[in-house]
């Protein structure tokens, strides 16, 4: 099912951008454990909700479900590859685990690296197995918003940048400023109903019960179903007219 | 064999190609040739299965581009039309890949190519030349040896050097006899390549024939040096169109054949003669008569 060829050539186009963020990430991480040695609590908070488990591998997502094709779209290299002989089916699924696999690799290394660090003790609310509950959560939000991008990115007959960076981009960007509002201004709860980000709730993962099964079951299953559909109309994008 | 039958496809916009039905032998080359959405971008991706025909049909080798379009493709060398690829990969990484994924393994061909068209594959994409970059596609389409070859537009930023060898890659694969499709914005490329033509207007095909027939059909404009200015002159009283004439260089127009003007020359003092590009509306106007908008 998997094109060998399109995953290697997909990783050879998008390593400088790989390496950027697995850098972003190591060195978030390893400012946690700063901040955890020298006690800075205050900033802590503020650290969990955003870079390691929600703003990097949200960006990551983003760009590559960008790289792998719209951009390829845009500049033909996707026509090269059809006309291969390989279906469009096996070309957009390997596009789509190459999209997934990355940031899957680059949740699980910030976690054994989170774990290996002891970061999870940073506010002293947390242990080894709720840290690593709260980043399996995270996979699963990650998941969701790398679908979404994906499905964005593989929508329309012809490439857009713009419809890409609008609803791809722009949209869960939106959302997450929505849950971050609601999250330091109570008067704006109700946003919490609006925004798919309060379903990856740290509260709900340090002490982990079916609420936290149920919010990762959505989004996973949300994300699963949103790379179905990118499959989907990439597949049936000459059918439509 | 390639046949196209009655096909149509219609756009929302309106646009597209209509009722085309044609066929291409086996070691022909044939050109299409148009203005910019005439319809000859569409023709070649309906061929490759990439969009569906509102009407009609079209096959290779009697399957169907549709229904047999992945099986089609592995036989198939398909060059887009502006193509910029990925630029953080040097031409060598690019066309390795679209090698694997055909499971090529012996790489020769691809080599050959790139010499013959003198395209340095070690250089990154996004640092070449977009004469390089086509020349990187036209390697990628044609490296896995296919017997039909499909080019949207390939002489498209090439110098007049990789022109040339373009050309005689192309005939040296109409003689192992495969099926070549070109398109091209003047006909002069075609002239210079292909057995047959159609010339496109808006979706619809207005000429379809021999090269030699539209050769002499075909009006050519040459610019003519004199020794002076009173040899212009006298040559002006000659039967030929002029189409403009300044001290000693005239512009002559004719249809068909040289030789009559040639013959003619041959009692003048002529400095330099060259041809002067046609425009594709004072081809269309001349070929079929019709007005090209």
């Amino acid at each position: 099912m998997l094109n060998i060829p399109i995953l290697k050539q997909d990783f050879m186009i998008s390593r400088k951008t790989l390496l950027v963020f697995y850098c972003l990430q190591t060195a978030s991480i390893l400012i946690a454990a700063v901040i955890r040695n020298m006690r800075l609590i205050q900033i802590s908070d503020m650290f969990w909700d955003t870079l390691p488990v929600v703003i990097f591998p949200m960006l990551m997502s983003m760009v590559l479900a960008m790289e792998a094709v719209q951009k390829r779209d845009a500049d033909k290299t996707m026509t090269f590859i059809l006309s291969t002989g390989i279906s469009p089916g096996q070309i957009i699924m390997t596009k789509a685990v190459f999209v997934g696999l990355c940031v899957f690799v680059l949740m699980a290394f910030s976690m054994l690296l989170g774990s290996v660090l002891c970061v999870y003790d940073l506010t002293g609310l947390w242990n080894r197995s709720t840290y690593i509950v709260l980043n399996l959560g995270a996979m699963c939000l990650q998941l969701c918003v790398a679908g979404w991008c994906f499905f964005i990115s593989c929508a329309g007959r012809k490439p857009s940048l713009l419809r890409y960076y609008g609803l791809g981009i722009g949209l869960p960007l939106l959302l997450y400023v929505m849950y971050l509002l609601q999250d330091f201004v109570p008067q704006l709860s109700v946003l919490q109903y609006v925004t798919v980000f309060s379903l990856f709730q740290q509260e709900m993962f340090a002490s982990p019960g079916i609420s936290a099964f149920l919010a990762s079951m959505v989004l996973a299953v949300a994300g699963l179903v949103f790379f179905g559909l990118g499959r989907y109309v990439f597949c049936s994008r000459s059918e439509r007219d | 064999m390639i046949r196209f039958k009655n096909l149509t496809k219609r756009f929302e916009d309106g646009r597209g190609i209509f009722d085309f039905s044609f066929e291409v032998e086996e070691g022909e080359v044939f050109g299409l040739v148009g203005s910019e959405g005439s319809g000859k971008t569409t023709a070649l991706r309906m061929l490759m299965g990439f969009e569906y025909p509102t009407k009609g049909r079209c096959a290779i080798n009697g399957k169907d581009c549709v229904r047999a379009a992945v099986y089609l493709h592995r036989m198939t060398g398909y060059l887009p039309d502006g193509i910029t690829l990925p630029s953080v990969l040097t031409g060598r990484q690019f066309l390795r890949s679209n090698a694997e994924m055909r499971g090529m393994r012996n790489l020769e061909n691809l080599f050959n190519m790139a010499k013959r068209l003198e395209l340095n594959i070690d250089r990154k994409i996004g640092e070449m030349t977009s004469a390089d970059v086509q020349k990187t596609g036209l390697v990628c389409a044609m490296m896995h040896n296919p017997p039909v070859i499909l080019l949207d537009n390939p002489f498209r930023n090439l110098d007049s050097r990789t022109r040339s060898a373009l050309v005689d890659l192309i005939l040296e694969e109409k003689e192992k006899g495969k099926m070549v499709i070109l398109t091209s914005n003047t006909v002069d490329i075609a002239d210079l390549t292909c057995d047959r033509v159609g010339l496109l207007d808006k979706g619809n095909i207005v000429y379809l024939g021999d090269v030699e027939n539209m050769r002499e059909n075909m009006y050519r404009s040459y610019l003519i040096q004199f020794g002076s200015s009173r040899a212009a002159m006298k040559f002006a009283k000659e039967s030929f169109e002029i189409k403009s004439m300044k001290d000693r260089n005239l512009v002559v127009s004719l249809q068909g054949e040289l030789l009559p003007l040639v013959r003619t020359l041959a009692n003048y003092h002529v400095t330099s003669i060259e041809p002067v590009p046609l425009s594709l509306e004072e081809t269309f106007v001349h070929i079929y008569g019709g007005v090209h908008a």
